[in-house]
């Protein structure tokens, strides 16, 4: 038995393999799907027919990516440059977090008078800890179908990516008050005599990190271009 | 009578935006308007528009929006900008251009005064 939705689930699928064909572009021809099938239903055609020649007016898949590219030959640099944004903003809230979440551990281990060596060591594992398990749920959500459908959902890519910008905002300016607030903190309660040693094996495990970043980045990057457009 | 391909692909900017100029319109509806006025003869393969629509928008020409339809479903309408309008005028002198000295020649005798 024919059922409509199905077929045009299936149609958007094929079509959004093509990578000119973006998100918007797939939901306006699936509404063109819909509107010239339940025209040529109307007109006595069965409704596996209708949908089957208002298809076949669209033309195939691979010639109508063809004629978007032409149309906008810049399209897939740019929507690239946006995801790298988006990724790159994801670094940075994650940096922040895993900072604050480590000076505060810091801060509180060196209130009970832990030794300098362990404090440097937690302080860095927690920031890779954070990083990576932050990296990989970032990730896991903006590659997954249910987001693709979410952000497209959500109208106009670009008030999207104000509210990507708006949390981010928000979420480093909250890092940054806890970030001087727990700084003030160790200044306070840490031997003035550990702290070159605490900077030292801190700024190293920084380092680590940083250079961790470009990897992470081609690995979303990755994730995103192969679970592109995949949705509904 | 059935335009050419080449005829047709030339048509399709001054078509869309004078359409466009009269009031906001979605692809579907712009393909159907353009067949009724042709009464069939300027038929755009139904997939070719988009594209098209995606270059005017590209050289802002024309903007997009998404609008609720009675249905319910989200669709994206275009309506003409003002550098749409302008490029509007532009195309009209040239195609009133070509269907004058078209018109004149098609008209009178052909002599060749050269």
């Amino acid at each position: 038995m024919f059922i409509l939705n199905a077929a045009i689930r299936s149609w958007r699928q094929r079509l959004g393999d093509q990578p000119d064909i973006q998100a918007g572009d797939l939901d306006e021809l699936a509404d063109h799907l819909r509107e010239g099938s339940a025209d040529l239903n109307v007109s006595g055609l069965s409704e596996e027919e209708a949908f089957l020649v208002s298809a076949r007016r669209l033309g195939d898949p691979e010639a109508l990516a063809g004629e978007f590219a032409t149309a906008e030959p810049g399209l897939r640099r740019r929507v690239r440059l946006r995801w790298m944004l988006v990724g790159a903003l994801a670094m940075l809230v994650l940096r922040f977090l895993g900072d604050v979440v480590a000076d505060l551990s810091t801060g509180g281990l060196a209130f009970m008078s832990v030794g300098t060596p362990v404090l440097g060591w937690t302080s860095g594992l927690l920031r890779l800890t954070i990083f990576v398990i932050g990296g990989l749920v970032i990730w896991r959500i903006l590659a997954s179908d249910a987001t693709a459908m979410r952000i497209r959902n959500f109208g106009i890519w670009s008030l999207g990516m104000m509210s990507i910008l708006v949390i981010a905002l928000a979420f480093v300016v909250a890092a940054a008050t806890m970030h001087g607030g727990t700084t003030w903190f160790l200044a306070r309660s840490v031997n003035p005599a550990h702290l070159p040693d605490l900077a030292y094996v801190t700024y190293w495990l920084r380092t680590g990190l940083l250079l961790l970043l470009p990897v992470v980045l081609i690995l979303m990057l990755w994730g995103l271009v192969r679970h592109r457009r995949k949705s509904d | 009578m059935s335009l050419s391909k080449e005829l047709i692909a030339a048509s399709t900017t001054p078509l869309v935006l004078s359409i466009l100029a009269q009031r906001e319109c979605y692809g579907y509806a712009l393909i159907k308007q353009v067949r009724e006025l042709s009464g069939d003869r300027i038929s755009w393969s139904d997939g070719m528009l988009y594209p098209v629509l995606r270059r005017l928008e590209a050289q802002g020409l024309i903007t997009s929006f998404w609008r609720s339809a009675a249905t319910g479903r989200r669709r994206r309408y275009y309506r003409i900008e003002k550098a749409g309008k302008q490029e509007l005028v532009r195309l009209q002198e040239q195609w009133n251009l070509v269907g004058n000295v078209l018109g004149r020649l098609w008209r009178e005798d052909p002599v060749c005064s050269y």
